[in-house]
């Protein structure tokens, strides 16, 4: 009974410091590295060039990307051999800046991942409060100042409408409603320092399930009751528009 | 017997396994070299919850107040909250309907008294902004207001020849942050405690009211006459903090809550606000439509609309409840909540 105690005690007093960016559950292994993840922002399967009216989605609409942002949140990383390793982080994308593109998620044990899990946006526990610091800093222009919340995901540029005119595109999309956690299968090994390359599709957010027409939903802020049904099909859409490219 | 001592020191050790992993910002104000602000409640008002992560301390409150009272926060350093929220005013916007931005725009809402904000629970007249430190940076970006890009913002802070240090002193770090700027006014904001009125006074049974005050007071409270404090509860911060459409329109002009929930059953809904001082902080309403507080409890008495989301109290209330002598009484009432000391301080 003392020695339960005794270890309970040192239990908690120990392990309750540890960094709470990784908690490993599996033993450890002595090539052990850190893991950087790039995520490679691409329309179809060319390289993302922003201010440039080349695109052209599901719904057949030419478009431009000006501004490209999104948060990603809260990554997983599921072992093969069965376990996970979280990290709590906040990482904004920022298309324009290739420097925000590769981030590292900190030193992993060697071992075989399988798949990774994270959220587009913020959760809940931290989308209520701008007194934030890091990426979630309200100057980054991701806040929405007078409705407490991040925006997860910003999209602005233009597209040609049906009558050809050239008209301004605005996606804020944000709320808890918005928050969707993605889940990818990656083949990942952790031998020594790794970058692991993952794509995200814009065209793909605009498509499957749900076509989106921007010839209908071209300014949405998710500011007001009507833009509840492009919030779902926005969230629905994200959540299978990333994919594993390769491991470096 | 020994058990007993190493179920003592467990009970003693298992608090500290959970402190000493708080993030360091919760190390003590005095371990900073950082004086804790005693914050006086005035007797009739409740405790005032500080949030952990942002607890006052002297040089808090001092950064705080210097930022409110600062153009620099504005895009061309011409405008600071205190322009707009002026103390004898309750901290409101003078007898302005809507106040003028740096650019010359008018808002579209009544700048709202600031009094007894650490009790409240969401901010601006919609609730939009969660605490009051997410409330700071509203008013300063916004482009009808002080329209400040908050990087600019911090830029300039970070290059002020004083901030810096003091910033340093209170949060640490080596660069300000916006998170900073909200913790630092809205300590000083959490110190804007009204709760020496007459009304005060008189529950403390150190001054008496005049008839028509206490005829005042009791049809403020009589539910089938005033009901006013159905929502402005009586006691110490005359307010629900909830939302409600108390018919002013037919048709909603500004959608009020519903632009934070998105929810169409919360349009033309606004928060209750305080009635502390509410003889200096006209005109009245979100959008000031009102001048006089007569104006305000005739609109209760017999002006309100009934609208589709019309505050369920009004739809079961009797239009002409009251006639114009008790209008008056309430008025007169209405007048014991001006905390004259609040409105002279500095």
């Amino acid at each position: 009974m003392k020695l339960f105690y005794t270890i309970l005690a040192a239990a908690l007093l120990f392990t309750a410091c540890k960094k709470e960016t990784i908690i490993e559950t599996g033993t450890a292994a002595p090539t052990s590295g850190n893991l950087n993840i790039t995520m490679k922002n691409m329309v179809g399967t060319e390289d993302l060039v922003l201010s440039d009216l080349r695109y052209t989605n599901a719904a057949g609409n030419l478009y431009s990307i000006n501004l490209l942002k999104y948060y990603m949140s809260n990554v997983v990383l599921h072992k093969k051999r069965g376990g996970n390793v979280n990290v709590s982080i906040y990482k904004l994308i920022d298309a324009s800046n290739l420097s925000t593109c590769t981030f590292s998620l900190g030193n992993f044990d060697a071992d075989e991942y399988d798949s990774i899990s994270f959220g587009l946006g913020i959760d809940q526990g931290r989308n209520h409060t701008g007194a934030q610091d890091g990426d979630l800093d309200v100057s980054k222009g991701m806040y929405w100042t007078w409705n407490t919340g991040y925006i997860f995901y910003k999209h602005e540029g233009q597209y040609k409408n049906s009558a050809n005119q050239l008209k301004s595109l605005i996606f804020h999309l944000g709320t808890d409603d918005a928050y969707s956690v993605v889940k990818l299968p990656i083949n990942l090994s952790i031998n020594g320092n790794k970058t692991m390359e993952l794509k995200f599709d814009v065209n793909s957010a605009h498509s499957t399930p749900v076509n989106i027409d921007f010839n209908n939903d071209n300014n949405h802020q998710s500011s007001s009751s009507a833009d509840m049904p492009w919030i779902a099909n926005m969230k629905s859409n994200l959540s299978d528009a990333f994919s594993f490219i390769r491991v470096l | 017997m020994k058990f007993v001592y190493l179920k003592l020191l467990i009970a003693c050790l298992l608090p500290l396994a959970f402190v000493a992993c708080k993030k360091e910002n919760t190390s003590t104000a005095e371990e900073k070299g950082l004086t804790p602000y005693n914050l006086v409640i005035p007797n009739g008002l409740p405790v005032m919850m500080i949030p952990s992560d942002n607890p006052m301390t002297v040089e808090g409150v001092a950064l705080g107040k210097l930022l409110f009272h600062d153009p620099i926060l504005s895009g061309n350093n011409t405008q600071s909250c205190a322009s707009c929220h002026i103390r004898k005013f309750g901290f409101s916007d003078s007898s302005n309907q809507f106040s003028t931005g740096i650019d010359g725009l008018k808002g579209p809402r009544n700048a709202m008294p600031l009094i007894n904000l650490g009790w409240a629970t969401q901010f601006f007249w919609d609730g939009g902004a969660a605490n009051l430190e997410s409330q700071v940076v509203g008013p300063i970006q916004n482009p009808l207001e002080m329209h400040q890009d908050l990087a600019a913002a911090l830029v300039e802070l970070n290059a002020h020849p004083t901030y810096p240090a003091l910033f340093k002193k209170v949060f640490g770090g080596t660069q300000i942050g916006t998170s900073m700027l909200m913790r630092a006014i809205a300590q000083y904001e959490r110190t804007l405690i009204s709760g020496n009125s007459r009304y005060d006074q008189f529950k403390r049974g150190e001054t008496t009211l005049s008839q028509s005050e206490t005829r005042g007071m009791n049809l403020f409270q009589n539910p089938n006459k005033g009901d006013c404090a159905h929502c402005h509860t009586m006691g110490g911060l005359f307010s629900d903090f909830d939302y409600r459409n108390t018919g002013l329109d037919s048709l909603a002009v500004d959608k009020g809550r519903e632009l934070i929930t998105l929810k169409p059953l919360d349009r033309g809904k606004f928060k209750t606000p305080s009635l502390r001082n509410i003889e200096v902080t006209g005109p009245y309403m979100h959008d000031g439509r009102f001048k006089t507080l007569e104006e305000c409890v005739q609109h209760y008495n017999v002006g309100y609309h009934y609208t589709q989301n019309l505050d369920p109290n009004l739809v079961n209330s009797v239009k002409g409840r009251l006639n114009n002598a008790e209008v008056q009484d309430i008025v007169a009432f209405l007048k014991t909540l001006t905390d004259t000391e609040f409105l002279s301080g500095n």
